[in-house]
């Protein structure tokens, strides 16, 4: 095959079997690789309503068949899962090397099945597959571990690792890469940690073969140029990273502060990305073959102590920042390094930190539940709390349950800001409708990476954040884009600089299949529509597609967006109507057809 | 981008619209006007807030001031993360 390497590695933890398949090409042809592909496998072959944490679940490792290639921030891959904390299908990405390397192993896949009696991890040099003790690494954060498979196997090696969290089975437990680089969302490392497998390492000699080369060239050198002129990606990223959005999501009123209750954030200058850019910078991180390079290593002053790492994101700055009233850079870069170093979502535990705080000053909860006052702004609360999440240690071991089963617990479930029990990330949907319809109808539960719809509604102001007209329609095509992007390996932010026809002529190119524009956006209609199917199977329905009571009812109480809810009722009967879905979100026999899924 | 080109944070202008204001901060700050104005009109890429508003869902240029508006000029260089 060209652009698929042809092979897909499994590995029964339970019996300890290695196998090769031969990769069905109509099925690369039809879910492209990566999110599509693997999630493709998990429908046809996970038992429905398995227990996520039962050995029966698959833990599947996939990149694209762009993944490793010269295309332009071409670095991704995708873990996928039944998800602890939602019940729902897990796809969570991420960058770096690692995704590459698998490719260059000669795998477009690895699917990690069963479950092992002892704590082991998987040693991976081209064709040749070991499964070895980690007990030596068991326990141990994921630098550490890191160092330690690379010193067994080989210094080139490149790493996925869980730490103490995924060990835990704390329910957003993700899974490091590249030492740095996080699948971070929806649990993965939890489902790693079920396994008992500690890490995958793997080094790749090998190459990929390309089906038309001076094509693909020409492709790769067109891409480039648009990505290197554009605004967002040539500039913006490259010179702020994402933390640049802090102050221009704070001017639109919709920075989520204090668990939701507000939309604007006092202290938003001080954890913003000029600040961290100014104060704690050290360089920019590029992932494989990315011109962009949004990563931020930096550097803080801890207990005596300079310490360096990755991050913190925006995403991360909001959750652990403006959600729990908290404007310390310094300590929010910290706790980002303690969740990277535990392999823990920052976002969910941000998240359900905010959710604690106000259970704390509604009364709900008191110091002899949580051990300690827990107010907003508490940085140091903040702390401790996220050491006490990843060990599972005193009222840790509620908060590793995620916000909505710690609101449950308590009687008050409307104040966990979360859909399908994931929490969102940092945009108020009360100020951006369309957001708060993505939210609503992801796959994956609350999450910002389905359906980028900011990108039109705030950064590119190309239609009015506050209408909800036409949002459906602006959603369902973002959200169809993202899975062909998801799929082909390639990373998101491209899209700030690239559409579906640039897109195409790589991917033809590459694997020599005759793609059209609309066959590669059907193909990205046909992969939400399998997650939808899995999740509909699952028992998942119209009553899951829905927010938090405080957007739907509580409006906004001060800024631009003063005053608005979400409207989400008439724009969610558009979108089932525009995706062909009946009143209950469930696909049309005739739309199943259509998509090759009946 | 426009704050570091400018080399400050906040600038209090009168003005009884957008475009007054943005007059007067030419006036004051020349070297701004080719990160805002491309050929005499506004850059595509330059997003311009009233009190968190983007103009273009307002009056555009035209949009009107009350005392004590905010007005936030940025390009459009963000991006969250993946």
């Amino acid at each position: 095959m060209y652009g698929w390497m042809g092979t897909i590695l499994r590995v029964n933890l339970s019996t300890g079997a290695i196998t090769k398949e031969k990769l069905d090409e109509n099925l690369a042809r039809d879910y492209i690789g990566a999110r599509g592909l693997a999630s493709k496998t998990l429908y046809d072959e996970l038992p429905p309503r398995t227990d996520p944490f039962d050995p029966a679940n698959l833990l599947i490792f996939a990149a694209g068949p762009l993944t490793g290639t010269a295309a332009t921030s071409a670095s991704r891959y995708n873990v996928v899962t039944k998800s602890p904390l939602t019940g729902a299908i897990a796809a969570s990405n991420s960058g770096g090397y690692l995704p590459a390397e698998i490719r260059y192993a000669g795998y477009d896949m690895i699917i990690v099945e069963g479950r092992s009696e002892e704590p082991v991890y998987l040693w991976i040099k081209d064709d040749q597959v070991e499964i070895r003790s980690a007990k030596a690494m068991w326990g141990k954060g994921t630098r550490e571990t890191d160092a330690l498979i690379r010193d067994e196997t080989d210094d080139e090696a490149k790493i996925i690792s869980i730490g103490i969290a995924g060990e835990k089975l704390v329910r957003f437990a993700g899974v490091i890469n590249d030492r740095e680089r996080a699948a971070g969302r929806s649990g993965v490392g939890a489902v790693m940690g079920s396994k008992n497998l500690k890490a995958v390492a793997v080094r790749g000699t090998g190459g990929i073969k390309i089906k038309d080369g001076a094509a693909f060239r020409e492709a790769v050198l067109r891409n480039l140029a648009k990505i290197k002129s554009g605004p967002v990606t040539g500039e913006g990223l490259p010179t702020y990273g994402t933390a640049i959005l802090v102050n221009v999501i704070n001017s639109h009123g919709i920075l989520p502060t204090n668990n939701f209750q507000l939309g604007e954030f006092a202290g938003a200058e001080a954890i913003s990305g000029e600040t961290l850019t100014r104060d704690l910078l050290v360089r920019n991180r590029g992932c494989l073959a990315c011109p962009i390079g949004c990563g931020r290593v930096t550097e803080i002053n801890w207990e005596g102590n300079r310490e360096r790492g990755e991050g913190p994101e925006y995403e991360s700055i909001w959750a652990l920042g403006a959600a729990c009233g908290i404007s310390d850079l310094e300590l929010i870069t910290k706790v980002n390094f303690l969740c990277n170093e535990y392999g823990m979502d920052p976002i969910t535990l941000g998240a359900t930190v905010a959710c604690a705080m106000e259970l704390f000053a509604e009364g709900v909860l008191t110091v002899e539940e949580t051990g300690m006052p827990l107010h907003f702004g508490d940085g140091q609360g903040l702390l401790e709390l996220t050491r006490k999440t990843a060990m599972r240690e005193g009222f840790g071991d509620v908060l590793a349950e995620g916000s909505a089963r710690l609101a449950e617990k308590y009687g008050r479930p409307e104040l966990s800001m979360s859909s399908k029990k994931q929490e969102y990330p940092a945009y108020d949907p009360r100020g951006s409708q369309g957001i708060g319809l993505g939210y609503a109808t992801s796959n994956r539960g609350g999450c910002h990476v389905r359906g980028y719809t900011i990108g039109a509604e705030i950064v590119a102001a190309a239609v009015d954040p506050l209408t909800s007209a036409g949002k459906a329609k602006l959603l369902i095509d973002v959200q169809d884009f993202t899975c062909v992007v998801d799929s082909v390996g390639m990373c998101l932010f491209t899209t700030f600089s690239l559409g579906v026809d640039d897109v195409l002529p790589l991917l033809n190119a590459a694997t020599g299949v005759d793609y059209t524009t609309e066959s590669l956006l059907q193909a990205g209609e046909r992969i939400w529509n399998l997650e939808r199917l899995f999740n509909l199977r699952e028992g998942l329905g119209r009553e899951d597609d829905s927010l938090a009571p405080r957007l739907l009812q509580e409006p906004l109480p001060a800024g631009p967006a003063k005053g608005n809810v979400v409207e989400l009722e008439s724009m969610l009967n558009e979108y089932y109507q525009l995706r062909g879905w009946d009143n209950e979100g469930r696909p049309t026999g005739e739309k199943l057809q259509a998509l090759g899924l009946g | 981008m426009t704050r570091q080109a400018a080399g400050l944070v906040h600038l209090e202008l009168a003005g009884v619209t957008v475009a007054d204001v943005l007059q007067r901060l030419l006036a004051s700050n020349p070297e701004l006007k080719s990160h805002l104005f491309d050929g005499g009109r506004l850059r595509p890429d330059i997003c311009i807030l009233v009190n968190g508003r983007n103009i273009r869902y307002l009056d555009g240029e035209a949009t009107p001031l009350d005392d004590d508006d905010t007005i936030t000029i940025f390009r459009q260089v963000a991006g969250g993360a993946p």
